[in-house]
């Protein structure tokens, strides 16, 4: 218990009595954690953007005109049943005429000439949304295949497919892009603080064989740097999510006016999801700062 | 478990070490001192049997074949005050080197108290080290600790529980003449300040040989001369002093042992010796 108390002094007094030092450790690793943070979150933005982009996504199923309502709800819920079916909506064909003449209020030329025919010239349809814009084709191709195959008058699939195929292309490459700029950033950070630590530990190294000649064993000498490192990461990945939570609420009304209609609030997921993050972090930033510090000590212990 | 050269005195104020704070500061003729005295006298003797250090047919090469020693053969009585003297690169900082375990032999034998330590494991150099004293030429002192941080620091690393730190420590700075400096930084002192810092340090475990290499190398002729007064009045009371120096005045007035090395062994052996280079 002494031992315990003494190396728990020996780390404090080495913070306080080396502050710059300390404080620019903790700074090093501070931007660190901010730039894969930053990252992190710009990956969760990402994500949003085009798990918004695809709900927006849907594709058309458009029935033939002697179809009965209850043909059509029938095939309703067989879609939904579909695996890869997330929603389903029957717009009937008065909806569809109502949902046109919102669409077009702006444009009364427009709606004049359909008040010239004498009925709706618009079908009744299904509306498909799929759990991944990938599987439309899949999904269409298991309707063609069953019954209700002769209430479909078209889909509009084949025009969507080209703007499908290229959503799933950029985001597949944004999503491979962000991915590998996190690991790069990932990668990046974990030298930066295993350097820093490594430099922090150097400027201890006479007094590392100081110690050792007075009569300290290897793990005396080493652990109170290793709780000094405990403390560093605890105090940067404070700092940090700090700083990040700062940062999002001067820039949120931004934010909020560059992502309009898309449901982004990157500010409401770090409330949400920091403590997670702040424990991820501490677990692996701790880890690697203990081992970095280990490793340098080890260095001048055996030297 | 510990090895231990000697078991120490249960009463740090019995020990030799304590009457040298006496005689620097107070008057010796109580009949408590006396018996206190006597006893310290009575180990003293004792030591002087049973600690002993030998060096058989030691050799040391540096990888690059370097040749540092070369069949050394060298017995240390206890108590005794020995100089070693030599041309620099003759290999006397290797054999202080040898004797704390900084360094292995290539060949021979080094044994200190009838403790072979010539193959001595990494993890049994903390307990020989708190038992021989080391005094460097540049102090060696931590620099972001005070004068009683640095002396009380070799006893928190042998676990020593608090109220013998705050026994012991005292007692070393008042033998070194520090008391009114416990609690400046190291930068905050003069060389001979320093030194004495260290050898306070040296002190702390009580330990029965006390290594000094070049201790006045970096001081003036004054701050020397109180430096190895200080060493004379540890090794009255019965502490093996070994001394590497090359300072010739210190030598011819100590009037003590003196082994000249040339070539990695031993060129002279004089009981009473002078500094012949």
């Amino acid at each position: 218990m002494t031992t315990l108390f003494r190396l728990f002094k020996f780390a404090w007094q080495d913070f306080w009595r080396n502050l710059w030092l300390s404080l620019v450790t903790i700074l090093m690793i501070v931007l660190a954690l901010m730039s894969v943070n930053t990252l992190l979150l710009f990956n969760v933005m990402t994500d949003t953007v085009i798990r918004s982009v695809e709900k927006n996504i849907d594709v058309l199923v458009y029935l033939k005109s002697d179809t009965t309502d209850e043909d059509a709800k029938k095939m309703t819920e067989e879609l939904q049943k579909h695996p890869d079916v997330s929603h389903v909506r029957y717009i009937t064909a008065a909806e569809a005429l109502q949902e046109f003449q919102l669409k077009f209020k702006d444009k009364p030329a427009l709606l004049s000439s359909l008040k010239e025919l004498d009925k709706n010239p618009l079908p009744a349809r299904i509306a498909v949304q799929a759990s991944d814009p990938k599987l439309y084709g899949k999904i269409l191709d298991d309707i063609a295949k069953t019954p209700a195959q002769e209430h479909i008058e078209k889909t509009d699939f084949t025009n969507y497919e080209t703007l499908i195929t290229s959503v799933n292309a950029i985001t597949s490459k944004v999503r491979r892009i962000v991915l590998g700029l996190l690991i790069l950033f990932v990668l990046v950070s974990i030298l930066i603080v295993y350097n820093t630590i490594r430099v922090s530990i150097y400027t201890h190294r006479e007094e590392i064989v100081v110690m050792k000649l007075v009569g300290a064993s290897n793990a005396f000498i080493r652990l109170p740097y290793i709780f000094e490192s405990v403390v560093f990461t605890l105090l940067s990945v404070i700092v940090s999510f700090g700083a990040l939570y700062v940062l999002l609420l001067a820039i949120e009304p931004q934010l909020k006016a560059f992502f309009e209609g898309l449901d982004v609030n990157l500010l409401r997921y770090l409330e949400g999801h920091w403590y997670m993050w702040a424990l991820w972090q501490f677990a692996l930033a701790g880890m690697l700062n203990i081992l970095s510090s280990a490793f340098a000590v080890n260095r001048y212990v055996r030297g | 478990m510990e090895r231990r050269l000697k078991p120490a005195p249960t009463d740090y104020r019995m020990c030799p070490l304590s009457s040298v704070v006496e005689q620097r500061n107070r008057k010796p003729h109580t009949s408590v001192r006396f018996w206190q005295g006597a006893l310290a006298m009575a180990g003293g003797a004792v030591l002087l049997l049973v600690l002993m250090i030998t060096f058989e047919k030691v050799s040391k090469i540096y990888p690059g074949n370097s040749v540092a020693l070369q069949d050394l053969t060298l017995t240390i009585d206890a108590g005794e005050f020995v100089s070693i003297v030599g041309q620099s690169g003759v290999g006397k900082t290797t054999l202080v080197k040898l004797l704390i375990a900084e360094e292995r032999a290539s060949a021979g034998s080094i044994v200190v108290g009838g403790w072979d330590i010539t193959h001595i494991r990494a993890s049994e150099v903390p307990l020989l080290r708190r038992q021989i004293g080391v005094v460097f030429q540049d102090y060696k002192l931590l620099p972001k600790k005070s004068v009683w941080e640095n002396v009380a620091f070799a006893l928190e690393v042998s676990g020593a529980p608090r109220e013998r730190i705050a026994a012991i420590v005292p007692q070393v700075i008042k033998i070194v003449g520090l008391e009114d400096k416990l609690h400046r930084y190291p930068r905050q002192l003069s060389g001979g300040e320093q030194q004495r810092v260290s050898i306070a340090r040296a002190l702390v475990h009580r330990p029965k040989v006390l290594v000094a290499d070049e201790p006045t190398g970096n001081l003036d002729a004054l701050n020397s001369q109180e430096i190895i007064e200080l060493l004379k009045r540890i090794n009255a009371f019965g502490t093996t002093i070994i001394l590497v120096t090359h300072n010739r005045g210190v030598v011819n007035t100590l009037k003590k042992r003196v082994i000249t090395m040339e070539g990695g062994t031993i060129a002279h052996d004089q009981k009473i010796g002078k500094y012949v280079l």
